[in-house]
């Protein structure tokens, strides 16, 4: 059974809000319990990151037995789009913060960020269409 | 891309949903290849081709 695409659309308000959620987040870190120097945080991160990279790509087969075409390719296409917004808009909060006393982003408004890219992109992609 | 599967669809009296149906997908599907807002895969386009009994030449056409 494939979810209408009716559904996905009513279903895929709720990451909006968790987005919405995530960016507003101002908690500031807790202390580290695990202390980590860089080279070891940084291998970790990306052991973790391919591992976890391999696993979504094994079950988005799902996504595509779930979801028909026409949904999948609004959603890879969204996906895109929001890795390339996460990257603009990390950038430039970076050259911002040269010029103006801005706070830290935190990985949580960094995921919120990238989140509400996918969503909203997802809906422009509904009303406009993803046609070459 | 450019299609003629309103006009088919019409010749037959199908809705869009009756040709969702046959193609199983939504008709929100149909609807957005319909206004070119949407280009279907190959495996798709070759069902629409199916359903129709039309080479795919006879439905989708460059701009």
């Amino acid at each position: 059974m494939k979810l209408p695409l009716h559904r996905l659309d009513w279903f895929l308000v709720l990451p909006l809000i968790a987005g919405l959620v995530m960016v507003a987040e101002i908690d500031p870190p807790g202390d580290a319990a695990l202390q980590l120097g860089p080279l070891a945080k940084g291998a970790v991160l990306a052991v973790a990151a391919l591992l976890v990279s391999l696993a979504v790509a094994a079950a988005s087969a799902i996504d595509r037995r779930c979801t028909e075409e026409y949904a999948f390719q609004i959603m890879a296409n969204a996906a895109l789009v929001a890795v390339a917004a996460t990257m603009l808009t990390h950038g430039g909060w970076i050259i911002a913060g040269k010029f103006a006393d801005l706070p830290a982003l935190e990985s949580d408004n960094i995921v919120g960020v990238m989140v509400i890219g996918w969503i909203a992109s997802y809906y422009w992609f509904r009303l406009r269409g993803i046609a070459a | 891309m450019k299609n003629r599967l309103k006009v088919l669809r019409a010749e037959r009296d199908w809705s869009q949903a009756d040709l969702a149906d046959r193609l199983d997908v939504s008709r929100q599907s149909v609807n957005a290849i319909e206004k070119g807002r949407y280009d279907p895969s190959l495996p798709l386009a070759f069902r629409i081709a199916e359903v129709f009994d039309l080479p795919i030449e006879a439905i989708f056409s460059r701009d």
